[in-house]
């Protein structure tokens, strides 16, 4: 098998076609955008040699900091949400549903799937307060709890845990069939002499199914990491980034800086800056995966 | 083993277990099947309230969005659909949605698939970079590299040039390189899990890497190649920012950016706004409920495993 392990003419074959894309509409763009960096202004208005300024006013910059933080957040609890309730949802369809277990599967799915924009719209109206009551807020009044009907997301205190779950929702059924994909593969037999052990529920989870989920959580993170440190289309179709900065995302605020402010070099920046990050996310990542 | 056995077993498995706890009913499931049926409620009911809003005149929408429009009653109306067809060209956008999509997707399977079967199956120096690159890239957001990737396709002549297939085309490529990284690392796990003693006997018997790839891994793979590829017309139908940002002429708008424009002019016309998310979702709606067993198998047989 050595032979055809080391055969160079397959090795390029299979891998070259990818690695040229990836050279040309990647690691390319990611250089010139580290040359950007250098430039004030935008190409054709106002460009020119800056040195390292750019760099200088990030550090200065509260937008940029604000923006941190809000990705920052986002990435924190929706990476939670979206793992957590997903194993929360499998666990349940493994050991507890018996009945209807297909169509919850399918239902739970489905969000998955939907245009961003198109949930963004649902959500808008579900979180809607005027000209009439949305979903969430006729909910509350029905039910008594009209002290907690309130603009969920045009005021800047909830506007974020509004996008957050909403961002929960949508993947968490991503998740929830990777784990139970994952449980099936743990054999029965495990389960059943932990259980003819005494083993409760609680160490059941901590002690047999934690250890033999690993890889399949490292991989959910992943995923997860990747979809929230991009944060930009659902925050966009629901808020817009507002009320004021309260859900504007680092890539949020590169775009206003790029196309809006036309400072492509400033907005250079940031990028280069969303890759550092994405860069050290995967390496800490990495360090997890032991399989790689 | 082959996928089908794979498969099998695991729902015999399955089924066994179930009837072993059929028997038993607490108080503690009936909860949770209350909040089960409660939740899927929520994932269910925003749609139907869409849909229903949609076939109701905007005033009505305002007064009572609750009630239920039937056919023929005099709350029913189909004016919000004549009024999208009217102001905007769907047929037309429907046809650049799906060229684009069914492209990314095509090129994507068949690239990733290369790549995955060669980093998995060969060893080669940069291989772990080139793995690192992989993830890096996936976490890496499109529209950090929009500008360079933007002036880029310019000096090639593809983007802003006005032609309706150019400009489609301009979409398509950083499509590709946004869902490259997730098909390869989806693939990989895959083709990690497939015992290397098939292949290897093949290539006892003479045969040589093309065909062991053709004739082996892509027929065992095929749940996952599905899974992959539904993912990559979704994910590729659904973004909005590449689209936005290289379609900009009237002949060349997909349906997403049909929606967001819409959207943006409705402004309270929700009937008019109703109509045109119930007009993007059915595309999707279709896809998924033809394909959602495909799907899930696919990513429960160990298609997303890492």
């Amino acid at each position: 098998m050595k032979h055809v392990l080391g055969n160079k003419k397959a090795i390029t074959l299979f891998v070259l076609p990818a690695l040229i894309l990836y050279t040309a509409i990647v690691m390319l763009p990611v250089i010139w955008s580290l040359y950007y960096s250098l430039y004030s202004g935008s190409p054709g208005l106002k460009w020119e040699f800056s040195g390292l300024k750019n760099y200088q006013t990030l550090f200065k910059d509260k937008n940029f900091r604000d923006a941190l933080v809000v990705n920052l957040k986002y990435i924190a609890f929706v990476m939670m949400g979206q793992v957590g309730l997903g194993l929360a949802l499998a666990l349940l369809f493994r050991f507890w549903l018996v009945r209807f277990k297909n169509i919850v599967r399918t239902l739970v799915f489905f969000p998955v799937v939907l245009p961003t924009v198109a949930v963004g719209q649902l959500f808008a109206k579900i979180y809607e307060i005027q000209p009439n009551y949305g979903l969430l807020n006729s909910l509350l009044d029905n039910i008594g709890l009209s002290q907690f009907v309130q603009p969920w997301i045009g005021q800047a205190s909830t506007a974020l845990a509004s996008l957050i779950v909403m961002d929960i929702w949508v993947a968490m059924g991503f998740y929830a069939v990777i784990f139970y994909g994952a449980l099936l593969d743990i054999p029965s037999d495990i389960i059943e002499a932990a259980r003819i052990d005494g083993c409760s529920a609680w160490s059941m989870f901590t002690r047999v199914l934690s250890p033999l989920l690993r890889p399949v959580t490292i991989t959910s993170l992943v995923f997860s990491f990747t979809g929230t440190v991009k944060m930009f289309e659902s925050a966009l179709a629901l808020t817009k980034g507002g009320p004021g900065n309260a859900t504007k995302s680092l890539s949020m605020y590169m775009y206003n800086v790029s196309f809006s402010y036309s400072k492509v070099g400033y907005g250079s920046v940031i990028a280069v800056f969303i890759f550092l990050l994405c860069v050290f996310g995967s390496r800490i990542i990495h360090k997890f995966d032991k399989q790689i | 083993m082959t996928e089908q056995q794979y498969f099998d077993q695991y729902m015999s498995r399955e089924l066994a277990d179930s009837a072993k706890r059929r028997k038993r009913f607490s108080p503690s499931k009936l909860i949770i099947y209350l909040l089960l049926v409660f939740w899927a409620l929520t994932t269910i009911y925003p749609f139907v309230w869409v849909i229903l809003n949609s076939f109701r005149e905007k005033g009505m929408i305002r007064k009572d969005s609750f009630s239920v429009p039937w056919p023929g009653s005099a709350d029913f109306t189909m004016d919000n659909y004549l009024t999208a067809f009217e102001r905007a060209d769907f047929k037309n956008a429907y046809i650049n949605s799906i060229t684009v999509s069914a492209l990314v997707t095509l090129i994507v399977i068949f690239l990733a698939g290369l790549a995955a079967y060669g980093m998995v199956r060969y060893r080669f120096h940069g291989r772990r970079a080139l793995h690192l690159m992989i993830l890096a890239s996936m976490m890496f957001p499109v529209f950090s590299t929009i500008i360079p990737v933007f002036r880029l396709q310019v000096v090639m002549g593809l983007a802003s040039t006005g032609n309706r297939y150019l400009s489609l085309l301009s979409v398509v490529l950083p499509q590709i390189a946004g869902n490259l990284s997730f098909a390869i690392i989806v693939l990989m796990g895959f083709i990690r899990s497939v015992p290397i003693d098939l292949e290897e006997s093949a290539f006892i018997d003479g045969a040589g890497v093309f065909r062991i790839f053709s004739k082996i891994i892509l027929p065992v793979a095929r749940p996952s190649f599905a899974t992959v590829a539904i993912f990559t017309f979704l994910w590729s139908y659904n973004d909005l920012f590449t689209q936005t940002f290289f379609l900009r002429y009237p002949k060349e708008k997909t349906i997403t950016l049909l929606l967001n424009e819409i959207s943006s002019q409705a402004g309270v016309n929700y009937g008019l706004m109703a109509a045109s998310v119930v007009l993007v979702v059915v595309p999707v709606l279709l896809v998924y409920i033809v394909l959602q067993k495909n799907i899930i198998k696919g990513m429960t047989i160990g298609a997303v495993k890492g």
